[in-house]
């Protein structure tokens, strides 16, 4: 967006938000919130900025722009605001109002398979038990690991763990430590093989309806397989 | 009318129960101050004297005239150790009191300083920083293992004079008051839960922990290693300003007091970089806007709050921020951080002010008299910064002006 | 006029005293109330056509259009000549206190404006909105704009001011408030809670550092404000309706007059009390003269009636200490006096009276010693000071007996400062590096040249005289009149062959034993390195 030519004051409506509940027109300009983002500088972002051009009425502009989706949602801002203004939220917020087609590519698309198929990588559930088993043995021959076996769908177990989808994807060694470590402390655990993904891809879009749709799921697997405790390394 | 049969009991000895003190005994009023610490003067007795060859008017050496007025008054009584237990009557009151004798013994004790060094808690023993009530060193009881399990007993041991008795003696008290003056000032903001690293790294002090270095050491040492800081930032507004803490306050006093020492410093080391974080500088002072311009010219003004700071392998501050200037993200290397901390309501107030029946404000500070607020006792007053954060020359101004309120409460009954 | 009030609380004898109030602000009616409830007889001098309020109405003389042609006397006995309309008044009062009001205007200039129909000074606003009058601001669709502090910080409480003017405007129907400020100062009482209230009321601030708006006026009377947002880093503009300008805070213009005619110091931006510490909170340079409210500096209307209160406590207890023991005594050998009226030049305190013969006026007298040292005939005495040649010498013998090897250091140091400090070493158990001795003195001002030099002639290697910073000194002048003599004294010391070196001047605070020690230790280091290559001269 350009950047140099004079808006109007005028045109901006800074009451637009008042039935936003983020605090966002308390803001000192402290500077705090951007001096601990992690991508602050990046294409002009930082969360000041956007805190301040939806407090003037210029929300369309921030909806349009990039800004929002360069954030990783990561939440310091939000923990560093002395005026306790909800930028995580707000965040979110703006997400929200960009029309499904046009939010970024990676998190439409993700979101859209993880709807429909319960994972965003549409791997069919064959092919994530196959990944599962496959990683299973390799534990197994390790020193002291001997006879360890991934429990899927196990009933009445006492903790249910989600899996991020690079896991059974691109980063397969790194399911390899929680499960030494839930084999050494004995822990009763399992994974479900429908609807197994943690990442909340509404979360990231602000989508509220599909982050309800998706935490659903995982609490419908709790109610199944009738475990009280989640794990969600997310 | 006379006022020489009057009692007046002020709790807490700092600047302004000092002043008010002084201000009541000339009218021959019979003064007692309590004092819950070891030494009087409160925070005010141990700032630093911020003059370069010119006063700039932090107010510094007031608290040292206070107190040598109200040690010469025959009629004040400075009780130190003591708290206030409670209160009893409808006016006169009873004030209860409770009074812990001195762990070391003032005529004995010549300052050697052996039991500094011998001492394994630091900051359990402490020096007083101004003219002498009592013996002039004292021990934290808070502190000292000694009252954990009589585990150590290293600084009685050792010291020369045989002048550290370990003793939990405590002597209950009355006084008769015909008015009760609330002077228990502030607490300083405790910036642990701020990500600066305060507690951990040893060379993030507060703007408090600044004032006695430099009366201690004249140049701005590093705790760590001792070494003369050149790099050093002030942030600012660490723990005011701070709805989410529920500090919707500016505490007032910390542009005046870090630009002044940040001066200060640059006066005394030639080579001293400077960066200041703020977000609003307020003012302070009849010379503000000169002062203000100078340190503009000399001092790095940053407007924003930095994140982070990380210590690094080379024992250096690094703190990050968000440079307004390119809109980045940025860091800087220093050799000290000094965190700006805010005056925050004394812990005791809500107790001080269930016993004497006293509306604490919205922030937790006891509002002076003539606030528009709830009724108040007869009788009883508060002044300084147990009303809320203001600067030496205010507390005196707030002393004074209720000290006549008193001194006509007094004349009328 | 005397009138003693039933409720007053001063128990001393006759309460005839008279005082005269400088001044008709809320803060001198309410010193007049405080004093005449005391039993004090008060006379107001007013300005033209004011009135007293109720509360002291018929209880005080009340003096409108005056204006003081000169004050006599000193402190419990002062005459003031006053003109009254065509009348002249003579009063003798015991004690003065100027509480006259400030001086308010508005900043038109600091935001390129010139006054006119849609820019409001802050004082206009408030009397606007005083009396109701905001039809003029309401209407669909207002905006309008406040102007706080942008190239000049604006005071803390005329931003509190305007903070409260905005929100009253923005409280008005069809209004749209928009605050433009360099630093927000909100550090008086409740002022973030007020900024607070007023962004959630919808009023707009925009903040700015080095960088302002550029205002232009249209043809229709409206503003086109242009500026740069540093936090969204948009370039924004603005149509106004209406402006509202700050105000600055000076002293009144007859406070210079009154000033100049009372003999009291005044301050850099010209209030009736110098800045400096040691007049807190309403003392002048002169006993017995007072100053308070808006004739002292720019206070709130809260702290304008504490301070009230204050001066009342103030002036009270002077009155009851007049009879009291005057401090040490300062005498002028009528013999030895010249006349020269070098002493009533220095004199800070204005404790010197000139008539038959030159005199000390006991009651005004501080005792700083100002005078003696400036004497050239050495004609004024202070009684228990002892910093003379044989004092000084039997001090250094025995400095070079008890140490030996060490050079020999004379440190003349005030005893509101330096003085303090040293009690300080001593009370925590330290002592002074050995070979230094240390004479305490009522004020540098008390040190002349010769006494510098007569601490050389007793055998000094070095001379340390300490005083307070500048703006410090209880006698306003002590210090740099010090310092004067001190610097012409190492003129003298280079012309006798002597390093300058070896004549330190320190300025030094109360409060500072550390420092103290760490001054004299750099400085015997700095006698050290001098004192050798003498030695080897001397062995050569």
């Amino acid at each position: 967006m350009a950047e140099n030519q004079p808006i109007h004051i005028e045109a901006l409506n800074p009451d637009c938000c008042n039935q936003w509940l983020y605090q966002q027109d308390a803001c000192l300009t402290c500077a705090m919130c951007a001096s601990v983002c992690p991508v602050a500088g990046v294409d002009n972002y930082d969360p000041r900025k956007m805190v301040r051009m939806v407090s003037l009425g210029m929300v369309d502009q921030v909806v349009q722009s990039r800004w929002p989706w360069i954030c990783t949602m990561c939440g310091k801002c939000e923990q560093s605001c002395p005026m306790g203004i909800d930028i995580s939220d707000l965040t979110r917020k703006i997400r929200s109002l960009r029309e499904g087609k046009h939010v970024p590519g990676i998190l439409s698309k993700g979101l859209a398979a993880a709807l429909e198929t319960g994972n965003n990588l549409s791997l069919p559930k064959e092919d994530f038990i196959f990944i599962l088993e496959d990683v299973g043995d390799e534990v197994a021959e390790e020193p002291g690991l001997e006879g360890f076996t991934v429990p899927i769908d196990k009933k009445g177990a006492r903790i249910l763990t989600t899996i991020h989808n690079k896991l059974v994807n691109t980063h397969t060694e790194d399911l390899k430590p929680w499960w030494r470590i839930f084999h050494a402390a004995g822990e009763d655990w399992t994974i479900a093989s429908d609807n197994w993904e943690g990442t909340t891809w509404g979360y990231f879009t602000g989508d509220d309806e599909a982050m309800k749709v998706m935490a659903g799921r995982i609490v419908e697997n709790m109610r199944r397989l009738e475990i009280d405790t989640l794990l969600w390394p997310e | 009318m006379n006022l020489n049969n009057k009692h007046v009991t002020i709790i807490g000895a700092g600047v302004a129960g000092l002043t008010a003190a002084c201000c009541l005994a000339d009218w021959d009023i019979h003064v007692s101050v309590l004092e819950k610490t070891p030494f009087p003067g409160g925070h005010a007795i141990q700032l630093t004297c911020k003059a370069t060859d010119t006063c700039v008017k932090c107010g510094a050496c007031i608290a040292e005239v206070k107190l040598s007025g109200a040690i010469r008054k025959p009629n004040v009584h400075i009780f130190t150790g003591t708290q206030m237990e409670s209160i009893s009557g409808q006016g006169p009151y009873r004030v209860h009191y409770r009074s812990h004798s001195p762990l070391v013994n003032a005529d004995r004790c010549n300052g050697c300083g052996i039991c500094f060094k011998k001492c394994p808690v630091p900051g359990t023993i402490l020096q007083g920083q101004a003219p002498r009530v009592g013996p002039y060193v004292a021990i934290r009881r808070d502190l000292c293992r000694y009252f954990d399990n009589a585990a150590c007993t290293l600084c009685r041991d050792s010291c020369p004079q045989g002048a550290i008795h370990f003793s939990n003696e405590a002597t209950a008290g009355e006084l008769k008051a015909d008015a009760v003056l609330v002077a228990t000032g502030f607490s300083p903001y405790n910036p642990a839960a701020k990500p600066y690293g305060y507690g951990l790294f040893q060379n993030v002090i507060t703007s408090l922990d600044a004032e006695r270095v430099l009366r201690d050491h004249y140049l701005m040492k590093r705790p760590t290693d001792g070494r003369t800081a050149q790099r050093i930032a002030f942030i600012q507004c660490v723990g005011s300003r701070d709805a989410k803490s529920g500090h919707l306050w500016c505490s007032k006093i910390c542009c005046g007091s870090s630009l002044r020492m940040a001066r200060l410093i640059q006066s005394r080391q030639e080579n001293a970089e400077i960066s200041f974080f703020y977000i609003d500088v307020q003012t302070f002072g009849k010379n503000f806007h000169s002062f203000y311009k100078e340190a503009q010219e000399n001092i790095k003004m940053i407007r924003a709050i930095p994140g982070d700071i990380i210590n690094t392998k080379m024992d250096e501050l690094q703190v990050i921020y968000f440079d307004p200037d390119t809109h980045s993200s940025r860091d800087a290397i220093f050799d000290l951080v000094v965190l700006s901390v805010g005056l925050m309501p004394s812990a005791g107030n809500a107790r001080m002010a269930g016993e004497l029946g006293w509306p604490l404000d919205t922030q937790g500070f006891m509002p002076p008299r003539s606030s528009p607020n709830q009724p108040v006792p007869k009788g009883v007053f508060t002044i300084g910064t147990a009303t809320g954060p203001m600067s030496i020359a205010e507390s005196v101004s707030s002393a004074e002006q209720t000290a006549f309120e008193i001194i006509h409460f007094l004349g009328e009954r | 006029m005397e009138n003693k009030a039933e409720n007053g609380v001063r128990g001393k004898e006759s309460l005839s005293a008279e005082v005269m109030i400088f001044g008709d602000s809320v803060c001198a009616q309410r010193i007049a109330a405080n004093l005449v409830d005391n039993g004090i007889g008060v006379c107001l001098a007013a300005g033209n056509g004011s009135s007293p309020a109720s509360i002291i109405q018929d209880r005080v003389q009340w003096l409108s259009d005056t204006r003081l042609n000169h004050c006599h006397g000193f402190a419990g006995n002062f005459t003031l000549q006053i003109d009254h309309g065509h009348n002249q008044l003579k009063k003798t009062v015991q004690a003065i206190v100027v509480a006259e009001d400030d001086s308010r205007s508005p900043n038109y200039s600091q935001y390129r404006l010139t006054p006119g129909l849609r820019v409001v000074g802050l004082s206009d606003l408030e009397e606007k909105l005083k009396h109701s009058m905001t039809e003029s601001f309401s209407g669909t669709d207002t905006r309008i704009v406040l102007l706080c502090g942008w190239r000049k910080d604006a005071h803390p409480s005329v931003a509190r001011r305007m903070l409260e003017g905005c929100l009253q405007l923005q409280a008005q129907p069809g209004v749209s408030t928009y605050f433009m400020t360099g630093n927000m100062k909100v550090a008086s009482a409740g002022s973030e809670e007020l900024v607070h209230k007023a962004k959630q009321a919808g009023t707009v601030f925009f903040k700015f550092t080095g960088v302002f708006p550029t205002i232009q006026p249209q043809e229709n009377g409206y503003f086109t404000i242009d500026y740069p947002d540093e936090s969204t880093r948009n370039t924004f503009q603005l149509t106004a309706d209406w402006v509202v300008v700050d105000e600055t805070i000076e002293p009144a213009n007859h406070l210079e007059l009154l000033i100049q005619k009372l003999g009291i110091d005044q301050d850099h931006i010209g209030f009736a009390q110098s800045d400096n510490v040691r007049r807190l909170s309403n003392f002048t340079n002169r006993r017995g003269i007072f100053v308070a409210g808006g004739s002292r500096g720019v206070l709130s209307h809260a702290e304008q009636l504490a301070d009230a209160d204050q001066v009342s406590l103030n002036v009270l207890s002077f009155l009851g200490d007049l009879d009291g023991e005057p401090l040490a005594g300062v005498t002028i050998k009528q013999g030895l006096c010249a006349r020269c009226l070098t002493c009533v030049r220095l004199c800070p305190h204005r404790a010197i009276e000139v008539g038959s013969r030159i005199t000390v006026i006991t009651e005004a007298c501080q005792s700083c010693g100002i005078c003696t040292a400036g004497c050239p005939g050495r004609a004024i005495e202070m009684e228990g000071v002892h910093i003379g040649l044989e004092t000084i010498q039997r001090m250094n013998h025995l400095l070079a007996i008890t140490f030996v090897e060490k050079p020999r250091i004379v440190v003349f140091g005030c005893m509101r400062s330096a003085g303090q400090s040293h009690t300080l070493i001593q009370v925590s158990g330290q002592a002074l590096p050995e070979g230094v001795g240390f004479v305490e003195i009522p004020c540098g001002g008390t040190i002349a040249g010769r006494h510098l030099l007569g601490a050389f002639e007793a055998g000094a290697d070095g001379v340390m005289l300490c005083i307070c910073h500048t703006d410090n000194c209880q006698s306003e002048i002590g210090n740099v009149v010090a310092r004067k003599r001190a610097e012409s004294t190492r003129d003298l010391l280079a012309s006798a062959g002597v390093e300058t070196e070896r004549l330190r001047i320190v300025s030094l605070s109360a409060n500072m034993g550390n420092e103290f020690v760490y001054r004299i230790k750099a400085f015997i280091k700095d006698i050290v390195l001098l004192n050798n290559p003498q030695k080897e001269n001397k062995n050569g």
